[in-house]
């Protein structure tokens, strides 16, 4: 236990008692390192794996982002939030970034956080390597498994990366019987196809698949203080409107997502 | 909810030099002619007279659609507890106010001095701040009522009889004519003692007051069934008019007459808080909703009829019902009518009444959830609080019984009282963050420039951090006595000459003692004090400890500097401050300072009791927003608040200083001693959907709170963004309800820095 919980990671902050990523009061993890460029990333400081200086958008001040941590520092800066998590079925998520991208961090960090009873999620773009997505599956209780785009084409333009190795890795969660949730991430008139909606439908009967959240997009991140390589970043669209949303009630309707809702 | 202004049933024209009084001042003249009448007379003799010469003036009309006659109708000059004013009160600056008016007659100008001069010398607050003013000087320089509302001070007394629960189960038990017999035979009893037997006498003629009010009222009603241009208004005059001839001798036998005989009383005392209703209407309820005298729904409606009532004066600092709790002799009964009262609740959708439910382990969970809905709708009550908890503190705290403490009541904005047995009213407050101020310059407030404390040493001759907190512990405890000193002068000097008639009938061992509230009466005379800027003052302190003391980074006097200059040219450095560890975020060095300072000012008030003549001398951690008023005249601080900026919000972080989440905030809450104080509240900010989409996780939440420890919530129900939308365009946003500390407030009334307060608070 020593070992493991010594082992050093870099995130980028801890969100404290999130009600939105899984099930109860959680609080998550978010690690530093992504190999996706998604077009409508509102987190591109968790790109890079390293710690770096991020500029806010007036220009006047640096602020660092990204901390070197080990397992224990993180398991004991919650330690005295776990009798919320008991009382409400939450937990510790670990996120991103891609959780994957620091396969022994987050190997350890579950480790580590089942080790102190804790219940767990896997936040995952899926990219990730095979091997350290099956080592770390002993000690998570729900993946959280974002499902960005459909088709090689569309998938590679938005997101940067093509769509095999993440199908292959849902499709193996699935064999796995994982228990697990299908986070779609839901920018209007860029991944909001017929044939995304198509697949999530086909993706929603697997029985493994609990829960499908369509989770609009939202612009709060246009303020936000970026890393000094992307000063641009991001979509200049604003947030999903009413109509968007009917509009994907509508596709979930028609092509018979079950247990589908919109966030 | 639309309140309407109701006409006054009695103004008869009384004249001075053969001119008519001036009708704005017709009730206060007539009272101050028979204030004068009887100011020879003992004091029971004489506020028996004043008792009915000023209720039939103070009774409004019934107004169209309500369903119980009584209005309450503010005067200027009059007899009162809290709300209307302070024992015998005169309202000199509104009087003052009519007589520089534009449209002002000769007449209303000489009419309005001589109230003026008349109760100069006589009205209560002025009496007792005259004794205060020759005593107490130096630690209260401004003894004025209302002196804090826009004086420099640390400390200012306070002038009134907050948070009265009179015994509403003696009166619906008795009835009028049981309370005159219990009354005539212990005056049959003190024959020979001239005092009890005016004080039984004038307990009688408080009973007569009510019976004339209730008569009155019946006569109204039945003119206004005649005049009915329908069956139905007709019948609802009626019905109204019977209820009231029901109760004007006997006790009342069912639910609606309940709420009359209680709801007349009430307004004849001009007290503003109503108990444990639940108990005390429970039986009453039951039993008509069993033979089927009323439905359910019926039951509903005749509460929100009560409800409208209470809204008209929209005194949202009282009006607290009672809901809940140990110690009711009636759980199932009173239980239904828990669950009627939060539904009325929620279909009024307003300020008041203040519902409050108390819960515990092994109650009906039906009343927390049903608490909880209401809540969710974006109404702010009721209040939660929590049993298991304060029970036991308040035992402890008032070093009373637990069967006692059973029966604690929250009032105002969070204090405790036992109910129609312990008298606690606030009476004095303290500006902690002034205090350390104060320590730090010497014994001088920078803001005046004026001595306010003991010169101990200038901040750089502290060596030690110890020695630092040990100077503001000295300056805490001189400020508290003379605090506590104030509260004895108030009950004292008041009790000369108030003995609160309508009170004392029915508060516990007055009558059976044959004497007043104040004046030994109250079967325990505790006194409170409200505490401010209680975190501001702690985080302040952990800046100081970390910076000048433990790491020693910055000398006294640089630290000094950057406060003294309110940090203009150093901003840096007050980010700095900024930055260090604060309150509300489950840390262990800043909640450590918190609970220090907590202990401290708790003991300091608790082992002072004696000074006062009280039973139990008691802080209160509360909030009516003086954390934004006091803020003006209270300098920058040692935690990076700019001067004249609010300042912490009774046991909560500085707004928004809360930034790890829902449960670190609730850990540091549940952390100051419970058992040393007489109430302390915490808001939390909550969004819609933590009533919907999560409210499975909120209920573990918020039971996990409660196992910790924490003693109570005010939860305010906002979306994100709706604030800041509400001061954009108010006139969208009428009907939001916000909760300023241990009152509610349409968000777009509240006064700009008090909004800005209220929007800097973390969301959840």
């Amino acid at each position: 236990m020593a070992t493991t919980e010594s082992v050093r990671g870099v995130i980028f902050d801890i969100q404290h008692a999130s009600f939105v990523d899984g099930p109860g009061m959680r609080s998550t993890v978010f690690l530093k390192g992504c190999p996706l460029r998604c077009r409508w990333c509102h987190n591109p400081e968790a790109i890079r794996p390293e710690p770096e200086l991020l500029r806010h958008r007036d220009g006047t001040t640096d602020e660092w982002c990204g901390r070197e941590v080990t397992v224990a520092e993180v398991l004991d800066e919650i330690a005295g939030e776990v009798d919320y998590y008991a009382a409400t079925g939450g937990g510790l998520t670990i996120s991103g970034g891609e959780p994957l991208a620091q396969g022994a961090f987050t190997t350890a960090l579950l480790r580590g956080a089942k080790g102190r009873g804790l219940h767990t999620c896997l936040d995952t773009s899926g990219q990730g390597a095979r091997e350290t997505l099956a080592g770390v599956l002993a000690d998570v209780d729900v993946v959280l498994f974002d499902y960005k785009a459909t088709g090689r084409s569309t998938h590679r333009e938005l997101t940067g990366v093509g769509p095999e190795v993440i199908l292959r890795n849902l499709e193996f969660l699935c064999e796995q019987g994982m228990d697990v949730i299908l986070r779609c991430p839901m920018v209007p008139g860029v991944n909001d196809s017929r044939e995304h909606f198509e697949a999530i439908a086909q993706w929603s009967r697997r029985s493994e698949i609990r829960l499908v959240e369509i989770l609009p997009y939202h612009h709060w991140g246009r303020g936000k203080a970026l890393p000094k390589w992307c000063p641009d970043w991001g979509l200049a669209q604003d947030s999903a409107t009413a109509e968007d949303r009917s509009h994907w009630q509508a596709l979930v309707n028609e092509n018979g997502c079950l247990r589908t809702v919109i966030r | 909810m639309e309140t309407i202004s109701s006409p006054l049933l009695h103004l008869k024209s009384d004249r001075v030099d053969g001119q008519d009084i001036p009708p704005q001042l017709a009730r206060e003249w007539r009272f101050t002619q028979v204030y004068r009448q009887h100011e020879a007379d003992s004091p029971a003799r004489r506020e028996a007279a004043c008792l009915r010469a000023q209720t039939p003036g103070m009774l409004g009309a019934i107004r169209e659609g309500d369903l119980f006659a009584g209005i309450w109708s503010a005067t200027l000059v009059g007899l009162g507890s809290e709300d209307s004013g302070y024992g015998y009160f005169c309202h000199e600056k509104k009087i003052a106010a009519l007589r520089d008016g534009a449209d002002a007659t000769p007449v209303l100008r000489r009419v309005a001095q001589e109230l003026i001069d008349f109760w100069q010398t006589r009205s209560t607050s002025r009496r007792c701040a005259a004794v205060i003013a020759a005593q107490l000087s130096a630690g209260l320089p401004e003894a004025d009522d209302g002196a804090w509302l826009d004086r420099a001070a640390v400390a200012f007394p306070l002038y009134r009889l907050a948070g009265i629960q009179l015994n509403y189960d003696k009166l619906l038990r008795l009835g009028l004519k049981g309370l005159r017999e219990a009354v005539e035979c212990k005056r049959l009893e003190s024959v020979g003692s001239v005092e009890r037997e005016d004080f039984y006498t004038g307990l009688l003629a408080v009973i007569e007051t009510v019976r004339e009010a209730i008569l009155c009222y019946r006569d109204q009603a039945l003119a206004l069934a005649r005049e009915s241009v329908s069956t139905e208004q007709r019948e609802r005059y009626e019905t109204i008019a019977a209820t009231l001839g029901a109760v004007q001798e006997d006790a009342p036998q069912t639910f609606r007459e309940a709420i009359q005989l209680a709801w007349i009383y009430t307004i004849v005392a001009n007290t503003a808080n109503f108990g444990r209703m639940d108990v005390y209407l429970g039986d009453f309820y039951a039993r008509d909703v069993d033979s089927g005298r009323i439905t359910e729904e019926e039951g509903i409606e005749l509460l929100v009829g009560l409800w409208r009532l209470i809204a008209v004066n929209e005194n949202v600092w009282n009006d607290r019902v009672i809901l809940g709790g140990m110690g009711r002799r009636n759980p199932d009964n009173a239980d239904r009518v828990a669950l009627a009262a939060m539904e009325a609740m929620r279909r009024v959708h307003h300020l008041i009444p203040n519902l409050t439910l108390r819960f515990h382990r092994d109650q009906n969970p039906a009343l927390y959830d049903k608490a909880l809905d209401v809540i969710g709708e974006g109404n702010t009550h009721p209040m939660l609080y929590n049993d298991d908890v304060n029970v036991p503190a308040v035992a402890e705290a008032f070093r009373i019984s637990r069967e006692r403490a059973e029966q604690y009541l929250p009032f105002g904005c969070g204090e405790y009282i036992i109910d129609h047995w312990s008298v606690g009213t606030p009476n004095g407050l303290l500006n902690l963050a002034k205090v350390l101020d104060v320590t730090l310059h010497n014994g001088v407030d920078s803001f005046s420039g004026r001595r306010a404390g003991l010169a101990l040493g200038e901040f750089r001759d502290f060596k030690t951090f110890d020695e630092l907190f040990a100077a503001y512990a000295q300056q805490v405890d001189w400020h508290m006595d003379h605090l506590a000193k104030a509260q004895g002068i108030v009950y004292r000097e008041s009790a000369r000459e108030v003995t609160f008639l309508a009170i004392s009938l029915l508060f516990d061992d007055c009558v059976e003692r044959g004497l007043p509230v104040l004046g030994g009466g109250a079967g325990h005379l505790g006194g409170t004090m409200e505490t401010f800027g209680n975190v501001t003052t702690a985080d302040s302190l952990t800046a100081i400890k970390r910076l000048v003391y433990d790491e020693k980074q910055v000398t006294a006097d640089e630290l000094l500097s950057w406060i003294d200059g309110n940090f203009s040219d150093h901003e840096s450095e007050r980010q700095r401050l900024v930055a260090l560890p604060k309150y509300g975020n489950d840390d262990a060095e800043a909640d450590a300072m918190v609970q220090r300072v907590h202990e401290q000012v708790c003991h300091s008030a608790r082992d002072r009791a004696a000074l006062g003549g009280m039973d139990s001398y008691l802080v209160v951690v509360i909030n009516n927003s003086a954390n934004v008023i006091l803020g003006h005249t209270t300098p920058a601080t040692a935690e990076g608040r700019r001067a004249g900026q609010p300042m912490s919000n009774a046991n909560q972080p500085t707004a928004g200083n809360d930034q790890r989440g829902l449960a670190c905030l609730l850990n540091s809450l549940a952390k100051p001693n419970p058992a040393i104080h007489a109430g302390a509240v915490q808001n939390v900010k909550l969004s819609p959907e933590m009533f919907t989409r999560y409210r499975p996780a909120l209920n573990g939440v918020l039971a996990t709170y409660w196992k910790r420890g924490g003693t109570q919530a005010m939860l305010t129900v906002v979306s994100r963004g709706m604030l800041e939308d509400a001061l954009a365009h108010p006139e969208n946003y009428p009907n939001l309800i916000v909760r300023v500390g241990g009152f509610s407030a349409y968000f777009v009334k509240l006064s700009p820095d008090v909004q800005q307060d209220i929007l800097r608070r973390t969301l959840y």
